[in-house]
């Protein structure tokens, strides 16, 4: 069953992941969903695929109160980041998410109705969370056409979805980014072939290299702080993306 | 009630049961405090650490019993929303049968069917495993109630500690009669109807 940790708090803002799933079926992947808190409110971002549901849910129940979630946040339309949206919307038809609006058509195939979606445009934008202003700002094209990112100005915190993203051996459960270079080697192979535009990468770290982060959280593996955030801007714009390994 | 999924029925008996173990911590939190107070008072409050005590007791044991049921209501999360996938498979099944006639299709419709009604079981059962945990805990709260109302009267005697005492053992009876009115919500929230 996953668990959920809290990373950041400051009264009641707080930032939780909802991390590692030891008895997760090898054929799927590992996923880290995050719930942003303020004032009693929640946003889920990523909320994961339809098989992790349920141990999603229990690990959120056990650390707050899935009634306060007031949105969704999916980064884009894969099904390992929002193909449990139906079941969500079975515990409440009313809850929105937020969705890049290139996928607004799509992502109503795993649920949802009319006013289920939020589209969020190109440019990104503000999102309102209780009085806690989060921006969703864009990644397109890394790895997803439409992708986007969330950041947290005031708890200085990155949702970067799949950018950081390292796919780590089951036994290595690091919950922060023990050492860089270690763990790089298990996110290189995936963002050489899965981040597919060398111009898009390059306004990504231009762009985010000049925020204030305290904290890099992206969806599979282990989360970045301190100066391992700048290492990883580094690492990623050094980068060679978009090639696939021959032979 | 009858409109509530069972999602929501389980996040709302979870956040009792997590209310239930608030107090309780509380309970074991002020027993420990009244616990050293009764030693500082001496032999005039011997029978009120004593009571404390066994009021410490209480609190660890109703403890253990919600986080047995919370672990029951956070299984049920996987069955019910297990079902819910059923649910929406047997809906695209009857809907391609009646389009199709095929036989293969009203095969799956029947194995569909036939695993839906065993996650009905299956949550009924959970349901029922609850709901006995939760007359387990009532009872243990009715005892835990009598033992405040005793602690109330140990109070008295002692002696220039009375005062102090008797503040606590108020406040014991504040958390502890707290709780049956929760453990009724949970009962009402687990008279559920069918899930179909």
């Amino acid at each position: 069953m996953k668990r959920a940790f809290t990373i950041y708090q400051n009264g009641e803002h707080i930032w939780r992941v909802i991390a590692r799933d030891p008895e997760r079926p090898d054929f799927l992947i590992d996923t880290n969903e995050y719930l942003i808190s303020y004032k009693e409110k929640s946003i889920l971002t990523d909320p994961g695929g339809i098989e992790i549901f349920p141990s999603v849910f229990a690990a959120i129940s056990a650390a707050a109160n899935p009634e306060n979630i007031s949105a969704l946040f999916a980064s884009h339309q894969d099904p390992d980041i929002i193909s449990s949206l139906s079941l969500w919307l079975e515990f409440n038809p009313d809850l929105p998410c937020y969705v890049p609006w290139l996928w607004a058509g799509f992502i109503p195939h795993f649920g949802g109705n009319k006013n289920t979606f939020i589209p969020i445009p190109d440019e990104g934008m503000p999102i309102n969370l209780n009085g806690l202003e989060l921006r969703a700002i864009p990644a397109h094209y890394l790895h997803s056409s439409g992708n986007l990112n969330l950041y947290d100005a005031t708890a200085k915190i990155l949702f970067s979805g799949d950018i950081g993203a390292a796919l780590l051996p089951a036994d290595d459960t690091q919950m922060f980014v023990q050492d860089f270079d270690k763990v790089i080697k298990h996110a290189e192979g995936f963002h050489r072939r899965w981040m597919g535009s060398e111009p898009a990468k390059r306004d990504w770290c231009e762009r985010v290299s000049k925020l204030d982060i305290d904290m890099m959280c992206p969806q599979h593996g282990a989360i970045f702080q301190g100066a391992d955030v700048q290492r990883f801007i580094h690492w990623f714009d050094e980068l060679k993306i978009g090639v696939m390994k021959k032979g | 009630m009858a409109a509530m999924n069972d999602l929501m029925r389980i996040v709302r008996i979870n956040e009792n049961i997590k209310t239930v173990v608030t107090q309780a911590r509380r309970i074991n939190l002020l027993a420990l405090n009244a616990i050293l107070l009764s030693r500082r008072a001496g032999k005039l409050a011997l029978g009120f650490g004593v009571i404390s005590d066994e009021l410490r007791t209480f609190s660890k044991d109703l403890t253990t019993t919600m986080r047995v049921l919370m672990t029951l209501s956070y299984g049920s999360v996987a069955i019910v929303s297990q079902f819910q996938r059923y649910s929406h498979v047997n809906y695209i099944l009857q809907t391609t049968e009646k389009a199709s006639h095929h036989q293969l299709v009203r095969q799956r419709l029947a194995f569909s069917n036939k695993k839906l009604a065993e996650l009905e079981t299956g949550l009924n059962k959970v349901y029922q495993d609850l709901a006995r945990y939760i007359d387990d805990a009532e009872t243990a709260g009715r005892f835990g109630s009598v033992i405040a109302r005793s602690l109330k009267i140990e109070a008295t005697y002692g002696g220039g500690f009375h005062q102090i005492l008797a503040q606590i053992a108020t406040e014991f009876s504040y958390y502890i009669d707290s709780i049956p009115g929760i453990l009724q919500q949970i009962q009402g929230y687990l008279k559920r109807n069918s899930l179909r």
